[in-house]
């Protein structure tokens, strides 16, 4: 039971980093696609596509701070509260990935064809990131409790 | 699934948008072009495409068929249809497609259709049959556009119905297509939208021609120079 326990600490400690890059991995890529589908139909703004396009990958970043500071000695009495912290904020850290990176497509895809509405267009994927941004700021906080 | 089924990111992002149907003077994207971006489809998806394309598109309905041939023939697409999406949108077609044959058939001075003839497709058949002389065969809630299109149909509008058809048509397509935006059924919808605006667009360019021919002999009847050199 104590070596389960310790292992979920560790869970905890390397979740926001690692399941981070996966949902990195994935929302780039559909955003990517998207930015590589509106570049075969424009002439130009190839730059701002690919731009978009790699917003996702800042879940990578914050992933790897809370690791960082979820780093320490696993104990029976830290490994609950590192689990917790660490894999709550994974999955939020993942999921926000995936969704801004379809957020990320839609606006790449309707701003090929009304440039105009290029800012307005990217404010969902920058209300997305809000959120991985709360679940990154609250797990360095509570980090600091454990 | 964490990231759901986007298999035609890039397909859907390479796709122009299509714009309002009755705005469209030149489909958004030539067929040829259209066709290389549907290049990456996956085979079943490809095979789907077709056999909804067989099922609608005129070129390639054997006008020689009986109607009852034709109703077995598209109930085994609608059937074999893998998704309920597809199934809904072409069954809608279908369907309007029955009430517009319903109209034009009475409108010819046609009886209804005998009890049990296989004469259209859909869940309005019985309701059109039971209801031939009612103005809107009794569909008019589910079809709202109908009584314009008998009025036009009536008035010899031909130009203005097929307006009112594309248009139900158009509106149909469009209705399955919230949370569809990198699916199959989005590259499905499409397509089905961009047959209406390139058969819109041939209309107008039809049209044009036949006005400008009509001119050109009026000013020529009327022994004044056409504006246009020789």
């Amino acid at each position: 039971m104590n070596d389960l326990v310790i292992a979920l600490g560790w869970l905890g400690i390397f979740a926001p980093m690692g399941l981070g890059a996966l949902g990195a991995a994935i929302g780039v890529s559909i955003a990517g696609q998207a930015a590589i589908g509106a570049m075969v139909e424009t002439d130009s703004g190839y730059g701002r596509y690919i731009g978009i396009s790699v917003i996702p990958s800042s879940n990578v970043i914050y992933g790897i701070v809370v690791m960082f500071s979820l780093q320490q000695p696993v104990t029976a009495h830290s490994a609950g509260a590192l689990f917790g912290i660490g894999f709550i904020a994974a999955l939020v850290l993942l999921y926000t990935a995936v969704w801004q990176g379809r957020a990320c497509a839609s606006a790449i895809a309707a701003s090929k064809t009304k440039p105009e509405i290029f800012g307005l267009a990217l404010a969902p994927a920058a209300i997305v990131e809000g959120f991985a941004v709360f679940a990154f700021v609250f797990a360095l906080v509570l980090a600091r409790t454990i | 699934m964490i990231a759901g089924h986007d298999p035609y990111v890039m397909e859907m992002a390479s796709l122009p948008a299509l714009g309002p149907l009755l705005g469209t003077t030149t489909p958004a994207i030539s067929a040829t072009r259209l066709e290389e971006r549907l290049r990456n489809l996956a085979p079943e998806d490809r095979a789907d495409l077709d056999a909804l394309d067989a099922a609608l598109s005129w070129d390639r309905i054997d006008l020689g068929e009986s109607d009852a041939a034709f109703v077995a023939a598209v109930t085994k697409v609608v059937a074999r249809a893998r998704n309920d999406t597809l199934r809904a949108a072409l069954r809608d077609r279908l369907e309007i497609r029955t009430l517009i044959a319903a109209l034009r058939r009475r409108h010819r001075g046609g009886e209804a259709p005998a009890h049990g003839e296989a004469w259209g497709y859909g869940r309005f058949t019985e309701t059109i049959r039971t209801h031939w002389a009612a103005p809107d065969f009794g569909v008019g809630h589910s079809f709202v556009w109908v009584n314009k299109a008998r009025e036009r149909l009536e008035a010899g509008d031909t130009a203005g119905l097929e307006r009112v058809i594309l248009q139900a048509a158009w509106d149909a397509a469009g209705r399955y297509g919230d949370g569809h935006t990198f699916d199959f059924e989005a590259v499905a919808l499409y397509v089905l939208r961009w047959r209406l605006a390139d058969r819109w667009a041939r209309y107008d360019v039809a049209a044009a021609t036949t006005r400008f021919a009509a001119l050109l002999d009026a000013a020529r009847d009327a022994g004044q120079p056409s504006g246009i050199a020789p």
